[in-house]
């Protein structure tokens, strides 16, 4: 695998002058993103491709490349292909499609790439794959245009290209979590879920494994590596086509009540996988689990809330609820501390509605104490912090308020509800960039806040 | 480890083409996996279902036994609670009656009537991409209306099928609710084990269920099962 990820030189099999063709745009990523190993790209009628030497043949090489990337059409590929095996390129990305994705003669084709792969012993993502990505050297294969990722810890693995497409330039324009790796698994012929699973687990640079399937190619390896992974690193496991197969009548009780969706449901609860139901929820969870990945354990699930909004703490308090967690009980000696903040004669408790400390004290010590002393409290394991940014709020140093709450390695998350976007936009940079993740409703605060607490108290 | 009575039984329906295996055939396959099972005797002509009868001892419970019909009640094939000879006579000319009607072949299936216990669902599923899937649950309106069930993956650990019995929802009811004697769990386990071994070994086996599974206080008993090829 580390051929695929760590290759020290690729072979671009099909570049292309054509800028609106892949071939151009693999050869542009690997150039923009500071690749930093050997790139030969490879086509018979061009001389140089965006400043690179470009090589009329694999045979024509000055070294055999640890990987080769295939951008040919699928009529072309098996040739390729052979040609490459026998100049000893063991590692190979296919990106065209139309292979069992596609018509039966693609289906055949399949068939025959796999019966030649496997007989000259060369490794295969794909076909339909749009590769990989390893940020640590630059590594990115996609024929789509894509900015640079950040350097992080969430690695995911795509059946289709999104994180290589749509949700890349999702990621790099409004997000601020890094990544490590990225593979895009296509039609699986060779590789497939489980053996990226298997590899990520064993890359210390991971620390969250996010994944995006639409089937699982082999039940009981995907089982036996997702094992080895379980309590190491957190899988988080997007699955579509839940519904696709409705109840259907059968002799057996049995057979009615374990559709194939449950079955999922059991086999990703006995490896302690998070199942994800959409992607705004798998992108939440990961920010956060990664985050917070080196802080340490907790002992419950008990969460504290402080809040600039009446409704923000009921619709937290519901949502605690809702995900089985627990509101913490604060202390006599936390409450005292939080209410003297307040004007005389206040009584809080967990949710803590802070308007009137704020009107009291400003917005700066109001936040600063409270929080501090919800922090404090031994009852406390998590914290959900709301925001409403509205003029004397917006006067605050979120820095410095984020600096001395992260002092505690508790987790916590940032919730704006509404507010003055130009300054929730600039702060939620600044506050992301402390690695707290920051979200737009207590719900899914919450929600990020019970799953890390989870994880880090062994019960995911 | 296969056994030789398995195989055989699995064999001759194979033969037969029938992919739904009797009552009587599913609950010798429990048995020879080391699951409790009642009582019964499997026989041709009423003069044999009647010394079958006398043999098991009164009350005891008639049932049709045919690979044609799968759903006896639905077909008026139980007679429960036959109290003596007289009684059983009648219920096997009831129920010849309703087969020649219906122009079937069958046979008479005696069982020996067994005091209530808690209804209990034990299955498995061969998945086409995980293997057998091993579902615990309540039997009847529990498993049927609320849909509460346990499903694992197999092969289960005896720390994982723990795990299942306790995860349903109705799980309180095992304990002993209102006066009800508590189930003896640790049976439960042993059964949702041997079941998951059984579809481990035999890969002919697609789907299966123990229902009910009657829980006591120190017992279990499979009353009523189906495998299906």
């Amino acid at each position: 695998m580390n051929r695929f990820f760590e290759p020290q030189s690729i072979a671009v099999i099909g570049a292309s002058k054509n800028r609106s063709k892949g071939g151009y745009r693999i050869l542009e990523n690997l150039i923009e993103w500071g690749y930093t190993g050997r790139i030969y790209p490879v086509n018979p009628q061009a001389d140089e491709i965006l400043g690179l030497k470009v090589f009329p043949s694999v045979s024509s090489l000055p070294e055999i490349p640890d990987l080769a990337v295939l951008v040919v059409p699928r009529e072309m590929v098996l040739d390729v292909v052979e040609e490459a095996g026998k100049f000893g390129i063991d590692r190979m990305i296919i990106v065209a499609n139309r292979f069992s994705d596609g018509d039966a003669e693609g289906q055949k084709l399949e068939e025959s790439l796999v019966e030649l792969t496997e007989s000259m012993g060369i490794r295969v993502l794909g076909p339909n794959s749009i590769g990989v990505v390893n940020t640590k050297i630059g590594l990115v294969t996609s024929i789509l245009p894509l900015e640079a990722y950040k350097k992080g810890g969430v690695s995911f693995i795509g059946q289709t290209g999104m994180f290589l497409g749509g949700f890349a330039r999702w990621i790099t324009s409004s997000q601020y979590f890094g990544i490590d790796k990225v593979a895009i698994l296509g039609n699986k012929c060779d590789l497939d879920e489980a053996d990226m699973i298997e590899y990520f687990g064993s890359e210390k640079s991971c620390n969250v494994i996010a994944l995006y399937l639409e089937g699982v190619k082999d039940g009981r390896k995907f089982l036996k590596k997702a094992a080895n992974v379980a309590g190491k690193k957190p899988l988080l496991i997007l699955k579509s086509g839940r519904t696709r197969i409705g109840a259907r009548a059968t002799a057996s009780h049995t057979g009615s009540m374990s559709g194939e969706d449950r079955v999922f449901d059991a086999a990703m609860k006995q490896v302690h996988a998070i199942r994800v139901y959409d992607f705004d929820e798998l992108f939440d969870l990961a920010k956060a689990l990664s985050y917070f990945a080196d802080w340490p354990s907790v002992k419950g699930e008990r969460v504290g809330v402080v809040s600039v909004s009446g409704a923000g703490c009921v619709l937290s308090a519901d949502a605690i609820s809702d995900c089985g967690l627990m509101l913490s009980d604060l202390s006599e000696d936390t409450i005292k501390r939080v209410i003297s903040t307040y004007p005389p004669g206040w009584m809080v408790q967990n949710p803590i509605d802070m308007w009137s400390a704020i009107e009291e004290v400003g917005a700066d010590e109001a936040y600063l104490k409270i929080t501090q002393a919800v922090m404090e409290d031994p009852e406390v394991d998590g914290v959900s912090i709301i925001f409403m940014v509205i003029p004397t709020v917006t006067e605050m140093d979120i820095r410095r308020f984020v600096q001395a709450i992260k002092v505690y390695e508790k987790p916590f998350a940032i919730c704006f509800m509404g507010g003055d976007m130009r300054v929730v936009d600039d702060w939620e940079r600044i506050i992301e960039e402390e690695k707290v993740p920051v979200y737009h409703s207590p719900e899914r605060a919450i929600r990020a806040i019970g799953t890390v607490l989870r994880w880090k108290n062994g019960k995911v | 480890m296969r056994s030789r009575e398995v195989d055989a039984l699995l064999g001759e329906a194979a033969s037969g083409n029938r992919s739904v295996l009797t009552e009587y055939e599913s609950k010798k396959i429990f048995a020879a996996a080391g699951i409790p099972v009642t009582k019964e005797i499997l026989t041709d002509s009423i003069e044999d279902a009647i010394a079958a009868g006398n043999k098991i001892g009164y009350p005891v419970v008639l049932k049709i036994s045919s690979p044609e019909v799968s759903h006896k009640s639905d077909f008026g094939g139980v007679y429960l609670g036959i109290s003596d000879e007289e009684a059983l006579r009648v219920a096997c000319e009831d129920l010849k009656k309703r087969a020649e009607d219906a122009s079937i072949e069958f046979s008479f299936l005696l069982q020996e009537m067994v005091d209530a216990g808690q209804e209990l669902l034990v299955g498995a599923k061969r998945d086409a991409t995980f293997g057998p899937a091993i579902l615990f649950g309540l039997g009847g309106i529990f498993t049927e209306i609320l849909d509460d069930v346990a499903i694992r993956i197999s092969p289960i650990e005896r720390e994982e099928a723990r795990r299942m019995v306790r995860e349903i929802k109705g799980a309180p009811v095992l304990d002993g609710y209102r006066g009800m004697p508590p189930v003896d769990l640790e049976a439960v386990v042993d059964v949702i084990l041997r079941v998951s071994e059984l579809m481990e070994t035999y890969e002919e086996i697609s789907e299966l269920d123990i229902n009910p599974l009657f829980g006591y206080e120190k017992s279990v008993l499979a009353v009523d099962g189906l495998v299906l090829l």
